[in-house]
């Protein structure tokens, strides 16, 4: 289990809710907390009898909900204001292909919000996007709850149903999830010219 | 010239393609042999009692399965243990028990936290209920 999680879990088995709440708030809101980790553990828990597993759905539904939204308006509002500040995140926001991923998205948000939901980094990154582009907020809504929803499902019947051998999965979907990933990284690195010549074709459509 | 650095691209792409290609199926090999792995040794037994509350798990925890992280009182109730067992068990006198991780109290009170999950372990053992 990594040092995060080590270090997390024992507030959750502490304050329970309430930690679960804020942990999952954050992670969707700001800061990279392995909150799926955190779910599946939860939901573990609620197995053994620890927990009760309708108050961490809804408690993880709401959180996520909330922080995604939090997120989403800080970055509309706020966003450029916040982060023309920092001398690098200025340069990337003035680029040329950032502006046309941000449009892209921003036209064709569905998939992309649904699907970066169900890892941190990645959910961070669109909620900024989506804020940054002005993105339809009804398009966002919806696909974040749809994609909220499908998450908390997955990573709370994955906990559930393994109870006391969450470790080892969760083991699993980790080391997995990141070989997933830079797959997924190097795929978009190699066809990145084509990806952006499709964005701008599109755009001008 | 300019047909030689397309060719060049080009190659450079397809290995890039192969490489991928290799990774995922790799990883698939890799994913899959660590879940049979998992199942054979018994960790991936699934609790199919998904609707009744609480679950009867298939394997269930063990005192191997005590970690550092683990508070007292998530131990009482996960080994159903008398609230104040542990506590009489090993002398603990600090006001936050049971709301207190293993790890949290070892450091507090400059205990090694190994030698602490090895008396908890013990406590566990001979709890009369174990016998």
């Amino acid at each position: 289990m990594d040092f995060l999680v080590q270090a997390i879990i024992p507030y959750i088995l502490l304050y329970k809710y309430w930690a679960l709440f804020i942990a999952t708030f954050l992670a969707s809101f700001a800061l990279p907390i392995p909150a799926g980790t955190l779910l599946i553990a939860s939901a573990a828990f609620a197995s053994q009898g620890y927990f009760n597993i309708a108050i961490i759905f809804i408690v993880v539904l709401i959180a996520n909900i909330a922080g995604d939204n939090s997120s989403y308006w800080f970055a509309r509002l706020y966003g450029r204001r916040f982060l023309s500040r920092i001398s690098f995140i200025q340069k990337i926001l003035v680029l040329k292909d950032f502006i046309l991923i941000e449009k892209g998205i921003s036209r064709h948000p569905g998939f992309i919000i649904f699907i970066s939901r169900f890892e941190v980094i990645s959910t961070l990154t669109i909620n900024l996007i989506c804020g940054l582009g002005k993105a339809s907020y009804k398009k966002f809504l919806f696909f974040e709850v749809l994609g909220s929803l499908a998450n908390v499902i997955f990573y709370i019947l994955i906990g559930y149903s393994f109870g006391d051998n969450w470790q080892a999965v969760n083991k699993l979907i980790g080391n997995f999830s990141i070989l997933f990933f830079i797959i997924i990284a190097l795929g978009i690195s190699l066809f990145w010219k084509k990806i952006l010549t499709k964005l701008k074709r599109e755009i001008k459509n | 010239m300019e047909k030689n650095r397309e060719h060049r691209k080009k190659i450079i792409k397809m290995t890039m393609i192969v490489i991928l290609a290799l990774l995922f199926i790799v990883s698939l090999i890799w994913f899959t042999s660590t879940f049979k792995q998992l199942y054979r040794t018994g960790n991936l037994e699934v609790d199919y009692s998904i609707t009744g509350h609480p679950t009867r798990l298939h394997r269930p925890i063990t005192i191997s399965d005590i970690r550092v992280w683990m508070t007292f009182d998530y131990l009482n109730v996960i080994f159903k243990l008398d609230h104040l067992y542990l506590k009489n068990t090993l002398a603990i006198t600090n006001s936050k028990y049971p709301n207190i991780s293993i790890e949290a109290y070892a450091r507090r009170n400059r205990i090694n936290p190994q030698v602490l999950l090895h008396n908890i372990k013990q406590a566990i053992i001979n709890y009369p209920n174990n016998k």
